[in-house]
């Protein structure tokens, strides 16, 4: 394959090429990246500042590249697979900050007056307000490991592959997360929160 | 019972679910990078390269070798004129004069708010450089780190400028710091089948003089507010100017140091990213 030289500024100058072997590989790389990068970057905007959620994307896939030959083959398992590379490059760009071992998770911004603004229930916004209030409060690592379930959409087997611990740990740290969300709801004493939580 | 709370939960989602056109085609241009850029990793020079190196994502970079600090990537612009334009190249830079600083600085200037990659209202002069009938004008954002060199022949005492050439380099990422008596190589590109080469890169406080060498040129870089820069008249990389294999050309440069009190560190090693 080969790549043209971009941007030239050179006058009457003709492009030359960078040419690069190993055309299967690329080309899996290439399907794989078609795949699972909408994945990725959802995974990296939830963790960082959304200006630098294609910078983590672009980290993590040039790492995937090099590791190719280690993808999993089950689709399910290439997305834990990379989630974990993603993770790792995230924590690894934050070691500054001390030895991290998770990372927070983003939720998204509730200001009751644009929920309200929209026509929202009124219910329906204080809930959200509740919900991400509890969730901001929660631990790093139990925030992190509600999000592979919730958001991640990952079983426990992946998601423990994502964090590098065994299912039956992760298993736990989830159990811990779900019940700290609910004690910090509580805390929060809304009862459509509570309600929430005990429906069905 | 979780499943009204992951509902809710999921509505939080700070992702979008949906990449913007602006994003798609952001990723497709960031695939063709990586690609490249990893052929490319494999040419830096022995001790250049690290597994540990962490990828900034590379701009729009090229004719300069993208992923400044961490990729020597390789890319050959075409020309003609060879080596015969550049007779009046001196190995030891000479200030640019408040006239022709003007006269090149006018030409960089519209090249630098023509190009989509660096923002040209924030790009500040942080280097010029004259060798012979050439001045060299390097511009910076510090965030992002980009580095936006601009090559134009303008004899000394004359208003008349062409022949400009213009490249950005650097990445998203932070500055990367030098140490007190190290450097980081940024950007390097070769033109015309290397009948030219430029590159820049930052030093540490320390370091009063950069020496290149690039094959049988030894040119001395200028450097200034922390940054370092040359051009010569010959080619940066050895090896065929289409490589074949995931190999392709080699860096072939190498650099000496002059530190503050004298001393010269020689075949300095740049300051890769940790």
């Amino acid at each position: 394959m080969v790549v043209p030289a971009r941007n030239a500024e050179w006058p009457a100058g003709q492009v030359e090429y960078v040419s690069i072997a190993e055309p299967d590989r690329e080309m899996r790389f290439r399907a794989l990246y078609a795949d699972a990068y909408g994945d990725v970057l959802r995974f990296a905007q939830r963790r960082v500042h959304p200006s630098q959620a294609e910078d983590v994307a672009a980290d993590a896939f040039l790492v995937v590249w090099r590791r190719l030959d280690d993808a999993p083959k089950a689709p399910n398992d290439v997305r834990a697979w990379l989630f974990g590379i993603t993770r790792y490059c995230l924590l690894n760009t934050r070691r500054g900050d001390g030895r991290r071992q998770a990372l927070a998770v983003r939720v998204a911004e509730t200001a009751p007056s644009v929920g309200l603004a929209v026509g929202l229930d009124a219910d329906l916004v204080a809930q959200r307000i509740d919900l991400a209030a509890a969730w901001r409060r929660l631990s790093e690592t139990g925030q992190e490991a509600l999000s592979l379930a919730v958001f991640e959409d990952l079983s426990s087997p992946q998601a423990a592959r994502v964090l590098g611990i065994t299912p039956a740990s992760y298993r736990l740290r989830l159990l811990r997360a779900r019940r700290a969300l609910r004690r910090q709801l509580d805390l929060a004493g809304s009862p459509s929160c509570m309600q929430m939580e005990t429906q069905p | 019972m979780n499943v009204r709370t992951d509902a809710a939960l999921r509505s939080l989602d700070a992702a979008v679910r949906t990449l913007s056109a602006g994003e798609q085609a952001r990723a497709r241009a960031t695939l063709e990078r990586i690609i490249v850029s990893v052929a490319s990793i494999e040419a830096l020079p022995p001790g250049a390269t690290s597994s540990r190196r962490r990828l900034r994502r590379p701009l729009a970079l090229i004719p300069a070798a993208a992923l400044a600090l961490i990729v020597g990537s390789v890319v050959v612009q075409g020309g003609s004129d060879g080596n015969a334009a550049y007779g009046s190249w001196t190995a030891t830079p000479a200030a640019v004069t408040g006239e022709d600083l003007d006269a090149a600085s006018s030409a960089c200037r519209d090249k630098l708010h023509d190009d989509d990659t660096i923002d040209g209202d924030r790009a500040r002069l942080v280097l010029s450089e004259r060798r012979g009938d050439h001045v060299a004008l390097l511009y910076r954002t510090e965030d992002p780190d980009l580095s936006a060199a601009c090559l134009v022949r303008n004899p000394q005492g004359s208003t008349d400028v062409d022949r400009v050439h213009f490249g950005v380099g650097g990445s998203t990422g932070p500055v990367l710091q030098a140490p007190a008596t190290g450097f980081t190589q940024g950007a390097v590109s070769e033109y015309d089948h290397g009948a030219s080469s430029i590159t820049d890169g930052a030093v540490g406080e320390a370091v009063t003089g950069v020496t290149i060498h690039a094959g049988a040129l030894t040119v001395e870089a200028t450097v200034a507010n922390g940054r370092y820069a040359a051009w010569w008249p010959g080619p940066a990389f050895t090896g065929p100017v289409e490589p074949s294999g995931r190999g392709g050309p080699r860096l072939a440069l190498t650099y000496d140091l002059t530190i503050t009190d004298g001393t010269v560190i020689r075949n300095a090693q740049p300051t890769l990213p940790s």
